[in-house]
């Protein structure tokens, strides 16, 4: 039999969750499962347990989310690694007590995108191109290097209208890469439970602001995923 | 007209680009599968040359190369 690891709590308070086992060291529990499985396949409905359980503990306690597909055969390593990182766990629930994640991804709408990004010198170069027969592939990665410079600038721009003020009432926050050339921001604020409303209100005030351009995907509570960023061993 | 979060599994994508990379990883139990994954391949996991994201930058702006493999010369 494998034990499933969903996440680390502070073994404080028996779960309400009938199918879960606590594997406990000291005052830590790694909070686990029973499958059959020796592998885990990352089909949707797996993915979707795995987030429902640790968000159903989540409104328990606080926790620290383990990425998907940790299984053990051995309930003894898994008290092990409670046992070595005992001191960096218990400081990360301490850190992540009475706190959340929230996701914010920001778009250009296709409009906007064209009215802010694609300014005169990009439109002729892609007006003559579009007139030849057959441009180059480089000559066509020239114009989209143009174009990513200049979305480049607005990027920076709304980071300091949006991302900056948004951070100020963030515990911690951090940016990732934008995936999409028609990405303007793609953020993840770690917020306290009581900063909750007004970061609410303050993202209110900016979608307000800008909805017209921009398409807001507002995201959480959700489990500090994007906050540990420490390696663990066993 | 006001803006609320929520966590709705329908965006798959957003539950995926935080387990499958983020949270705690002990290499030694990682037990996933990889037949599969592409069903999964996210944002995230993609690399893409510098070429590659400008032309992605190009066809933002409706100007698309023609597909063909890229060569060096």
């Amino acid at each position: 039999m494998n034990r499933y690891c969903f996440c680390v709590i502070k073994d404080n308070n028996e779960l309400t969750a009938e199918d879960l086992e606590l594997i406990k060291y000291q005052d830590i529990a790694m909070v686990t499962s029973e499958v059959v499985e020796d592998e885990i396949l990352p089909t949707r409905d797996n993915v979707i347990e795995h987030e429902e359980t640790i968000n159903r503990i989540m409104e328990e306690t606080a926790l620290i989310p383990m990425s998907f597909g940790h299984l053990s055969d051995d309930q003894e390593k898994i008290e092990r690694f409670l046992e070595i990182n005992y001191e960096r766990l218990v400081q990360l629930l301490e850190k992540f007590a009475d706190k959340m994640e929230l996701g914010l991804k920001i778009f250009w709408k296709d409009q906007a995108f064209t009215e802010e990004v694609e300014d005169q010198e990009i439109a002729e170069r892609k007006k003559e191109l579009q007139k030849r027969e057959n441009p180059s592939q480089m000559e066509i990665a020239e114009v989209g290097k143009l174009v990513m410079d200049r979305a480049e600038a607005f990027r920076d721009y709304y980071n300091q209208e949006i991302y900056d003020k948004l951070a100020s009432i963030a515990v911690e926050s951090s940016q990732k890469d934008p995936y999409d050339p028609k990405m303007v921001l793609n953020a993840v604020f770690l917020v306290a439970k009581e900063e909750e409303d007004n970061f609410d209100q303050l993202v209110d005030e900016i979608f307000n602001k800008y909805q017209d351009k921009l398409d807001f995907k507002y995201t959480g509570p959700w489990p500090p995923y994007n906050f540990i960023t420490e390696e663990f061993e066993v | 007209m006001a803006i609320q979060k929520s966590t709705d599994t329908d965006s798959l994508a957003e539950v995926v680009d935080r387990i499958l990379d983020k949270g705690i990883v002990i290499d030694a139990f990682v037990k996933v599968a990889l037949v599969g994954i592409d069903l999964l391949s996210i944002e995230a996991r993609v690399v893409i040359a510098s070429v590659e994201t400008w032309l992605t930058y190009a066809e933002a702006v409706s100007l698309t190369a023609k597909k063909k493999a890229y060569s060096s010369s």
